[in-house]
């Protein structure tokens, strides 16, 4: 798809990614593609089984057992998908990535002050001491008040808001470029997840750090990004400026989903996409994956490969009506 | 398959037999195995293929009934226990701790020591001593599954607290139990071997392979058959035994995937 | 609360109150702060509750109080004017069956040995509600109602997906014609279009069924579309209620503006910026106020008197010694309250 700046080379470039998985071959993701310019930040939202999670684990080299991979992934000219050169861009340009339950990423025998000082060791402080001090100064930077006391505790000793918080330290331990984040803040409660991501953001600018944030709400990745990707049974059906996006939709997709949002609505009968999201394994090849849901749907949109449409510079849908003229207003009222 | 095969013999066995296993010839002491005896016959002129028969009747109910009952008993104490709580719930683990730290094998020779020898005896003392892992399995399911949403769901619905045991949590917790006692079959075949190699389980002159292996332990030298033949048979049964307890687990477990 | 104050409540809470004791051997048991802390309103047919509050506010311990799963330590909850603990035994039982609940996970909400028939058969059964030549006929009226088909009846949980189960547990707590359903976030595990459905089916059946519908949920949005009235709790009990049709904004609780000011906004003019205002979840003081540490209003009052509900416009009630006047600009105020809490606060957080 097309890159944010025409000017600015993309520091993270995704090129037809394709992922098969399990025995059976599911094709959960199906040709993604995306740049994000130096230091910006890209939203990946879409419901459940749209791909958004498979996509960013990829990136980081985290795809289940038994999947096979197509296409291409760099970030800032190191080759995400290949395993080889994984060590050596983990030294020029290292990403990483904050997972959704804090609660189980976290070792509970590992003291939460250790297991950061232990990434600390492997990328850099190799000594007891420089990663101890370097420990510190990441649970002072994560908001953590007495950093020395939250040094020796434990994490069951801490609520979900500050086990985010640690995860969080421990990835910016290895001094990323690149910040994945999948569901950072789904599990936890409204003013917590208002603290997290206040920090994941303040940390993006100051580290001019590029982060991918994948979510299933609009209105995180409104206030966190400033471009987005809508994802739909593993394809990316549209991508632009958040703005863009989120208020002036191109693809029917996105215009339903951000109809069915509550904030969009006055009280009463909330408008519904009808059907459900499709089975991966039963999708055929052509035609657009939507149609079947879809009220603008034509004859050829269950036909013939969809191409990408490009709106306007640095927005694009895939679908036939992208360039109708009659963009359609979400909000509900003025 | 194998199991089948077992238990066929099992039934058949007092027809197949060529003779009674308990008449004796005493002209054909410690033969070795012929055409007529294919086994040979032990020291009192016994046809040893027969009493490996027979015997294998007796081994596999000590398996299998030995499995059956306390798994029964255990799951009721486990399901009361767990779905109870309070002080019940307490007492039984108690219990189940005390019982745990003893090996298996210890307590029951023990039981059985204490109460004297014969086949009445050693089921007692596996009853007795055996519910316990299955209680503590399933307690432990029960804590787990009674939380469950589905369980609260129907302590709403107004279900009275037995249909809400026996209906919506037993059996969500009995497979890990049910699983467990595939395995624990051959377990119990060991322990009846082993408590009649010493004499302490099935009397003379019934046959069972622990007590035909004791008593041919005098002969290794002259007759190795007497003692090697309810062995092979032991070893064999336990094979089979442990296989289907794999199979079961491993079915069990890709049902859980699926779902 | 009501207009209606001569037609009985279908359902009333009244004082509702339970505290979680953590017993420990041959000593007092430790006391903490109630889950629940005088809680009461009432509902009436065919009306919405809303009740939104996060973690740790008390809300599962209600619908727990509401549904007869825990027994509350005082107060009462009254069915069309029946005291339900006050029963014992089978008319409690029966009386259970009027007030149903469909819970958040949609994945353990099902026992994955039964089929949906034998579910929602039993409902049927064990309540004596049809005899035995209609169990099949009202089992798929009941699948149509909630939008799936008769043929879905002889297929197990495990077939279904996340939104399709919450049908399912729908049709389950309706086979029990209840007066009453809690939804206790029933749809927030699932995704915006699926949840937009479930929501308009709740809506539907309220319209139908005159059924009384109390929606529990954190999601602020959500609870103001479906309900005209909201209950908002914090700590276990209520501190705020508020008609929503005048808007969200109108909220005067400090709590409840933190809480309208942390959610992210889908609006085109809004600034990125999150307030930090650090976890809730840290301990909450003994005495006085249990928002107060975190109240940027409080006053020395709100250390030493807990503050009661009282009607500060009309419909409208609040608990606090400081609410916001109506036109002040209180609310940035209200956001910048620095870092994170330390370690020293063990988290309460966890749901009850």
């Amino acid at each position: 798809m097309c890159a944010g700046s025409s000017v600015e080379p993309s520091s993270l470039s995704v090129s037809d990614l394709h992922m098969w998985v399990g025995a059976s071959g599911k094709h959960i993701v199906r040709g993604v593609s995306f740049d994000i310019p130096s230091g910006s930040a890209f939203g990946l939202v879409g419901e459940s089984g749209s791909g958004k999670s498979m996509t960013i684990r990829t990136l980081m080299g985290l795809q289940p057992r038994g999947s096979r991979i197509k296409g291409r992934a760099t970030f800032e000219d190191a080759d995400l998908l290949n395993q080889h050169s994984w060590k050596a861009r983990r030294r020029k340009a290292p990403v990483a990535m904050v997972f959704q339950d804090p609660t189980s990423s976290l070792n509970p025998l590992l003291t939460v002050g250790d297991a950061i000082a232990q990434v600390c060791r492997s990328h850099g402080d190799s000594k007891q001491r420089a990663a101890r001090t370097r420990s510190l100064a990441l649970l002072t930077r994560v908001g953590i008040r007495d950093p020395e006391e939250s040094y020796r505790a434990y994490p069951h000793q801490f609520s979900g808001g500050m086990r985010q918080r640690v995860l969080i330290a421990m990835a910016l331990a290895v001094r990323p470029r690149l910040l994945l984040a999948d569901e950072p803040t789904t599990a936890l409660d409204v003013v917590v997840q208002a603290g997290i991501l206040r920090l994941l953001d303040g940390i993006r600018r100051e580290e001019s750090m590029s982060l991918v944030l994948v979510s299933h709400d609009f209105a995180i990745v409104a206030g966190m990004c400033e471009r987005v990707g809508v994802m739909y049974a593993g394809e990316l059906l549209e991508d632009g400026p958040v703005r863009e996006v989120l208020f002036r939709p191109r693809h029917p997709y996105t215009q339903a989903l951000l109809r069915s949002v509550p904030e969009n609505n006055r009280s009463g009968r909330l408008p519904s996409i009808r059907g459900a999201p499709p089975d991966l394994s039963e999708l055929s090849a052509a035609g657009c994956s939507f149609a079947p849901r879809c009220d603008h749907a034509v004859a050829r949109c269950h036909t013939s490969p969809i191409a990408l449409v490009r709106v306007r510079p640095g927005h694009a849908a895939r679908c036939v009506f992208a360039t109708d003229d009659s963009t359609e207003r979400v909000r509900a009222s003025t | 398959m194998g199991v089948g095969v077992l238990i066929l013999a099992s039934l058949l066995g007092p027809v197949v037999a060529p003779y009674s296993p308990t008449s004796q010839e005493f002209a054909h002491i410690l033969e070795g195995p012929s055409a007529s005896h294919w086994l040979g016959t032990d020291e009192l002129g016994r046809d040893e293929f027969t009493r490996v028969l027979y015997a294998s009747r007796v081994d596999l109910l000590i398996g299998v009934i030995g499995v059956a009952v306390p798994l029964v008993i255990g799951t009721g104490i486990g399901l009361v226990a767990g779905f109870v709580g309070g002080w019940v719930d307490a007492v039984v683990g108690r219990v189940i701790d005390v019982f745990t730290a003893f090996p298996f094998f210890v307590l029951v020779i023990a039981i059985v020591a204490m109460l004297g020898p014969g086949l009445r005896n050693l089921y007692l003392a596996i009853f007795i001593v055996g519910w316990v892992a299955y209680a503590r399995i399933v307690r432990g399911e029960t804590l787990s599954v009674k939380r469950r949403e589905y369980v609260l769901a129907a302590r709403t619905l107004g279900y009275s607290a037995p249909r809400v045991v026996v209906r919506h949590i037993l059996p969500n917790v009995v497979v890990p139990a049910l699983v467990f006692g595939t395995s624990d079959v051959v377990l119990n075949i060991v322990i009846g071997s082993s408590v009649g190699f010493f004499g302490l389980g099935v009397q003379p002159p019934d046959a069972e392979w622990g007590s035909m292996i004791g008593a041919g332990r005098n002969f290794v030298d002259t007759a190795p058959w007497l003692a090697l033949a309810p062995g092979i048979a032991i070893v064999t049964t336990g094979l089979v035994f442990s296989l289907l307890g794999d199979g079961v687990a491993d079915y069990v477990r890709g049902v859980e995937r699926g779902a | 609360m009501n207009a209606n104050a001569t037609v009985q409540p279908v359902l009333a809470a009244v004082n509702l109150t339970k505290t979680f004791q953590e017993p420990r051997w041959l000593k007092k048991p430790l006391a903490k702060r109630p889950a629940l802390e005088d809680v009461s309103f009432e509902l009436h047919r065919g009306d919405i509750l809303g009740i939104a509050g996060e973690s740790g506010s008390g809300k599962s311990t209600l619908a727990r109080c509401l549904t007869g799963l825990e027994r509350p330590d005082r107060g009462r909850v009254l069915l069309d004017g029946v005291e339900v603990f006050a029963l014992d035994g089978e008319r409690l039982r029966r009386q259970r069956r009027r007030i149903q609940i469909v819970f958040q996970d949609p994945f353990a909400s099902l026992n994955p040995r039964l089929s949906v028939r034998s579910a929602i058969e039993e409902v049927l059964q064990v309540h004596h509600l049809v005899d035995k030549q209609g169990l099949s006929a009202r089992t798929r009226e009941l699948l149509e109602v909630v939008g799936l088909r008769e043929a879905d009846a002889d297929r197990y949980p495990a077939d279904f997906s996340g939104g399709q189960r919450q049908r399912i547990c729908l049709a389950r707590a309706l086979a029990a014609s209840p007066d009453v359903l809690i939804a206790d976030e029933a749809v927030s595990s699932l995704d915006v279009s699926i949840q937009a459905q479930v929501v308009n089916l709740l809506l539907d059946l309220k319209e139908e069924l005159g059924l009384a519908i109390v929606f529990i949920s954190h999601d602020l949005h959500l609870v103001q579309q479906v309900a005209p009235r909201i209950l908002v709790m914090f700590a276990g009990r209520v501190v705020e209620c508020l008609p929503s049709g005048s808007g969200l904004d109108q909220a005067r609780h400090p709590y409840s503006e933190l809480l309208l000011a942390a959610l992210p906004r889908l609006d085109e003019g809004s600034s990125l910026m999150f307030p930090d205002v650090g976890d809730l979840g840290g301990g909450f003081p003994d005495e006085g106020c249990p928002f107060r540490p975190r109240c940027v209003r409080a006053a020395d009052l709100c250390a030493i008197l807990d503050p009661e509900l009282r009607e500060i416009d009309s419909e409208h009630l609040v608990a606090c010694h400081r609410p916001r006047k109506s036109r002040e600009m209180g609310e940035q105020s209200l956001i910048d309250q620095g870092g994170a809490s330390s370690v020293s606060h063990k988290s309460s957080s966890s749901e009850r």
